[in-house]
């Protein structure tokens, strides 16, 4: 469904994976370029949009960070940056970090990627691959002899 | 992949890691290794990289490198490390490094009866010995060899160009001389071919070696033959270009070349730049720094600015930093070198460096890179090689020509035959020199 607001700013609906439902300017969401191709696809017209992939409370974190994107023009690039650190800052740890990455993915849109992208790699930065494994839930899917062999070869980037 | 994560989200991430990290991350997983040695990942790392105009050094006579991570010269190297290559004893035209690109450093050294040349990764610690080039005899008389080394993007490809003048043997026979004989190494590839080079410009001494790229070209400071006087006169650009493979002579205008003598070709601010020599001009104090403003526009060249070296004497200048800094190299005794370096905009030196060895040979604008990590003839880590009982030197690996181009080089490969058979016996070599597909003198 499509509504417009006072300010004549055309109103969508997303509906996340777990039914719930956001109104937002379409300028703001159409940051993602998923919903963007959805609109001009008019999906927008029949309802909300529904984004199996994405669940209400990612969701809702995607939608600050797109508000806070659509409004700042290029000046405040400073003060945009610092909400930025903020906001990854909020999301905590590597598992509500790793979610919102994989909706930025789906959604598509790219300043959020290389954001969360950037800060999940600080964060691993210098861990062991057996943290990163547990990290994730990776299978170490190595014999002992092969994962030497790779160990040996780059030996000073364990040191 | 882990089990809910899709590979692209990973892929993302892992760009933005540094080279070591990535090293350790081959040991998560098959899956892991095997992405962060794709060529595909390595060109995106590349691509997204932020780390870059590390400065490298190598004292020869010790041989260890030094890494200067970004802006942090003097200070923050990582501890000496091994070098590929070592001077040989009998080298008689010296270990150089021939240039800096994608994060990977080509050095060579020749001697009169070998000629080695590695590519080599310091970020990854990963070493490449290149397989003998096909000019390798010895002739009578002078022989220089010029190198470059750098990318040719039209076929994502990695090339070492290798140029054997002969001149001076020439003009001790009172011939004129003859352009020299050009060989590319294709890392792709894997081998060496002859390539043809009819651009009359020569090299004479050893300082004509340095080379440096610029709009997917290599450039050397080359040498016109004058009939008149009957000598080499130092005033062109040679240029080759990487995809096309061809040689152009660049001419440079006379107000250049009356203002000082010149040493080399450079980048500064993105330009090509030639720098004077201190050491021919010992009674300047105030030397010019020219650029040429547009690429290939012999008009645009334009005097940047002048350093004035006051009472440094016995200096060189050494090379041109990222930042803008200019840095000095000095002997100042017998086994201790000194760098300083100049800053143009407030005009002051500082010291900045100062270490015991014969000589010393930088790469500058060196990025973090994963580039040869996936080459199979490569090897890791010289110091871990070493410690393990191996010697530093490693085996240079041989590879077969096969495919398209292989009867090209085969003829190649029997005209250096010929050649080398000729000289022995005292002939010209003109009449072995192809006429291929160079352009000749380029006009503005």
């Amino acid at each position: 469904m499509s509504i417009t607001t006072e300010n004549n700013e055309k109103m969508i609906t997303l509906m996340s994976s777990d039914g719930e439902e956001f109104v937002v300017e379409e300028a703001v969401a159409a940051q993602s370029q998923t919903i963007k191709h959805l609109i001009e696809d008019g999906c927008s017209t029949e309802g909300s949009i529904p984004l199996p992939n994405v669940t209400g409370r990612v969701l809702s974190e995607v939608i600050q960070y797109c508000k806070k994107h659509s409004s700042s023009d290029d000046k405040e690039e400073k003060e945009l940056e610092a909400w930025d650190a903020e906001f990854v800052k909020a999301a905590d740890d590597h598992v509500a970090l790793t979610d919102l990455m994989m909706a930025a993915n789906f959604l598509d849109i790219k300043g959020l990627l290389d954001l969360v992208a950037q800060t999940l790699a600080n964060m691993i930065t210098g861990k062991s691959p057996e943290e990163v494994r547990r990290m994730w839930n990776i299978k170490n899917d190595f014999t002992p002899e092969e994962a030497e062999k790779v160990r040996k070869e780059n030996q000073w980037a364990f040191e | 992949m882990s089990d809910n994560i899709p590979e692209d989200v990973i892929v993302s991430i892992l760009t933005k890691l540094p080279a070591k990290s990535l090293l350790r991350f081959r040991c998560v997983s098959k899956a892991w290794q095997g992405l962060i040695t794709s060529s595909t990942f390595i060109d995106l790392h590349l691509s997204t990289t932020t780390i870059s105009n590390n400065l490298l050094i190598v004292r020869r006579g010790i041989e260890r490198y030094f890494l200067y991570p970004g802006e942090h010269f003097p200070q923050n190297s990582d501890k000496g490390l091994h070098c590929p290559l070592r001077s040989s004893y009998n080298s008689y035209l010296g270990l150089q490094v021939v240039g800096v690109c994608h994060g990977v450093v080509c050095m060579c050294d020749e001697g009169p009866k070998y000629v080695k040349v590695a590519l080599w990764n310091p970020s990854i610690r990963r070493t490449i010995l290149l397989p003998d080039p096909n000019i390798t005899f010895k002739p009578r008389g002078k022989l220089t060899a010029c190198w470059g080394f750098g990318h040719d993007s039209s076929s994502n490809d990695y090339k070492v160009v290798r140029l054997v003048d002969l001149s001076g043997r020439d003009i001790d026979h009172g011939r004129d001389p003859l352009p020299p004989l050009a060989e590319v190494y294709s890392l792709k590839c894997g081998r060496w071919q002859m390539v043809p080079n009819d651009v009359k410009l020569n090299f004479d001494s050893d300082d004509d070696k340095a080379s440096v790229c610029l709009n997917g070209a290599c450039h050397w400071l080359a040498r016109s033959w004058d009939p008149l006087n009957k000598v080499l006169k130092l005033g062109r650009i040679l240029s080759f270009d990487w995809s096309g493979e061809v040689f152009v002579d660049i001419p440079v205008p006379d107000c250049v070349l009356s203002s000082c003598s010149l040493s080399s070709v450079g980048v500064f601010d993105g330009c090509l730049t030639l720098l004077p020599s201190l050491i021919d001009n010992p009674n300047l104090r105030r030397f010019p720094i020219w650029v040429m403003k547009e690429y290939g526009v012999v008009e645009s060249w334009t005097k940047l600015l002048t350093v004035d070296v006051r009472n440094h004497i016995n200096t060189e200048l050494g090379g041109l930093r990222g930042n803008g800094e200019i840095l000095f190299v000095t002997v100042p005794e017998l086994f201790r070198v000194k760098i300083f370096s100049y800053d143009p905009k407030s005009k002051e030196f500082s010291d900045c460096y100062s270490c015991i060895a014969d000589d010393l040979l930088y790469g500058e604008g060196l990025e973090e890179s994963l580039v040869l990590a996936n080459e199979e003839n490569g090897v890791w880590d010289l110091d871990a090689y070493a410690s393990n009982g191996n010697a530093t030197s490693i085996n240079r690996s041989t590879v077969e020509a096969d495919g398209e181009g292989k009867e090209k080089n085969e003829e190649g490969l029997a005209l250096v035959a010929e050649i080398a058979k000729a000289l022995e016996e005292g002939a010209s070599i003109d009449k072995f020199i192809q006429h291929g597909k160079g352009t000749g003198e380029k006009t503005a």
